[in-house]
């Protein structure tokens, strides 16, 4: 329709010919994207197919990992990523992440939000460091339900309250993205839901690149989605489109439940 | 149907009955249309009978029809061609639904003309326009079959045929009932009967324009050729 404007978002971060070797073996072949800044992108595909390599490439998490290489650019800003002079701990406060299943720090509810801020010299005071774990809590979602008790363990919360907890603690240090690998496959649905909708409200502050092999997860999170297969990325586009009509035919045999 | 296998066995299974379902109230529709067309040519009460109690197989068919496919978006959460699939399975049974309605309409209002006992019925551009609407639904329902978007665009462009063939008829039966005081009551029912069967042109486009979605995933992106001038026709 005339009315509506496109409005294209601007690009945050540029990966191009990123390839991804462990060993002799190759996990990723030549993968170039566009993510948009303060939106939320979702890697799709069946196990294997490089999607969690992927992300952990925006983060040098992949570092950790002896036998692993990785090739090609992924810029943030002025940033490379790949670059040996970029500091992966001050990449990691910019580009933070959520694993799988939550990992509070067997400490206090308080001390889990205001570790990162306190290690990278972020508070001047006591209560500027108050005032960022709070901030982070609601922006989390979860400060409803911890005012009162931040001085309780933070294992002693509900899965779903310890991955808020864990989003908490990426966002405290301020960082413009935020990595989720299946953030939600260790929950129930209802926590699911609680999180999905945290997704959308932190899409207005931040960019989101989330790994899901729920597709319907995909589709309700996200507003571009990336298809990967044997390494390669296969389709990547609007996720009304990649759901509706896919362009390539692995695409819509994946989606459709054709191929696992 | 597609030649790729859902992992879930289950799901094909699904698919499959919605289909067939489907393409057996497609045979359906054709039959009533059929009988409804022929009832009025050869003003035979036996054949009209048949196709005003037909018409109870089709309702209980779509309601069967739109049951599975609201199981099969419950349950299967289908997408892209899957879901289209689903989508067109429930608007084409509502189409053939509401064709075999007009079918009825076609059988009741012969039968009411028959009682009349009126002579000299302007009866030849009808009899063309529902030979027409005949194949159109045929073709449609093949199209569908063979998901052929090619085939389907053939019967949505046909459309224009029964329009000008309405239109003319129109006027005939104006003509015949002005000439024939006596004729305005068998006219009035003629004028309805070449309504419905205009319209059921019309749906036979329809869903010649669900199958370019379905194989296509986009409507035509042409205009329809219309040319029913019948609204535009004050008199004779």
């Amino acid at each position: 329709m005339d009315t509506i404007v496109d409005i294209a978002k601007a690009i945050k971060i540029q990966a191009k010919d990123v390839n991804v070797f462990y060993g002799e073996k190759q996990a990723l072949n030549d993968v170039s994207i566009d993510i948009e800044d303060r939106s939320v992108t979702a890697f799709i595909g069946p196990s294997g197919c490089g999607k969690s390599t992927f992300l952990r490439c925006f983060n040098r998490m992949n570092d950790v990992i002896p036998s692993c290489r990785v090739e090609g650019s992924i810029m943030m800003g002025d940033v490379e990523v790949n670059s040996p002079q970029t500091d992966p701990v001050l990449l990691r406060a910019r580009i933070g992440m959520v694993f799988q299943k939550p990992n509070p720090f067997p400490k206090t509810i308080f001390e889990n939000v205001a570790y990162g801020p306190r290690i990278h010299g972020l508070a001047q005071s006591k209560s500027e460091l108050d005032d960022m774990v709070e901030d982070s809590l609601k922006k989390a979602g979860l400060w409803g339900e911890v005012a009162d008790r931040l001085a309780d363990q933070a294992t002693g919360l509900s899965g779903g309250q310890q991955q808020r907890l864990c989003i908490a603690r990426a966002i405290a240090v301020g960082p413009d993205v935020l990595l989720m690998d299946e953030p939600c496959s260790a929950l129930d649905p209802i926590a699911t839901s609680v999180i999905e909708e945290l997704i959308s409200e932190l899409q207005q502050r931040f960019t989101i690149l989330i790994v899901t092999h729920s597709m319907q997860q995909a589709a309700r999170v996200s507003q571009k989605t990336a298809y990967f297969h044997l390494g390669t990325l296969v389709e990547y586009g609007d996720t009304k489109d990649v759901f509706t009509l896919p362009k390539n035919e692995q695409t819509e045999a994946y989606i459709s439940g054709k191929i696992g | 149907m597609d030649t790729q296998k859902h992992i879930s066995s289950a799901f094909d299974q699904d698919l499959t009955i919605l289909n067939d379902a489907l393409q057996q109230l497609g045979d359906l529709a054709c039959q009533q249309l059929e009988g409804a067309i022929e009832g009025l040519a050869m003003q035979n009460e036996a054949n009209l009978d048949k196709v005003i109690k037909g018409d109870a197989a089709l309702d209980a068919l779509e309601a069967e029809i739109n049951e599975k496919a609201i199981e099969v978006i419950a349950i299967r959460s289908p997408r892209a061609k899957d879901l289209r699939y689903v989508l067109v399975a429930l608007k084409v049974a509502t189409i053939l639904e509401r064709m075999g309605d007009y079918a009825r309409n076609i059988a009741n209002r012969t039968k009411v003309i028959m009682t009349a006992g009126n002579e000299n019925i302007p009866g030849v551009n009808i009899g063309r326009m529902g030979q027409v609407t005949q194949e159109m639904v045929r073709d449609a329902m093949l199209s569908y079959q063979n998901r052929d978007a090619e085939m389907a665009l053939a019967v949505w462009r046909r459309d224009i045929e029964v329009d000008h063939m309405h239109t003319a008829f129109h006027k005939e039966v104006l003509a015949s009932m002005s000439r024939n005081p006596n004729m305005v009551g068998t006219g009035a029912h003629l004028l309805f009967i070449a309504k419905n069967i205009e319209r059921i042109g019309d749906y036979a486009t329809g869903i010649a324009e669900q199958v370019h979605f379905l194989v296509e995933g986009a409507m035509p992106d042409e205009d329809r050729p219309k040319a029913d001038k019948t609204s535009k026709v004050v008199g004779t």
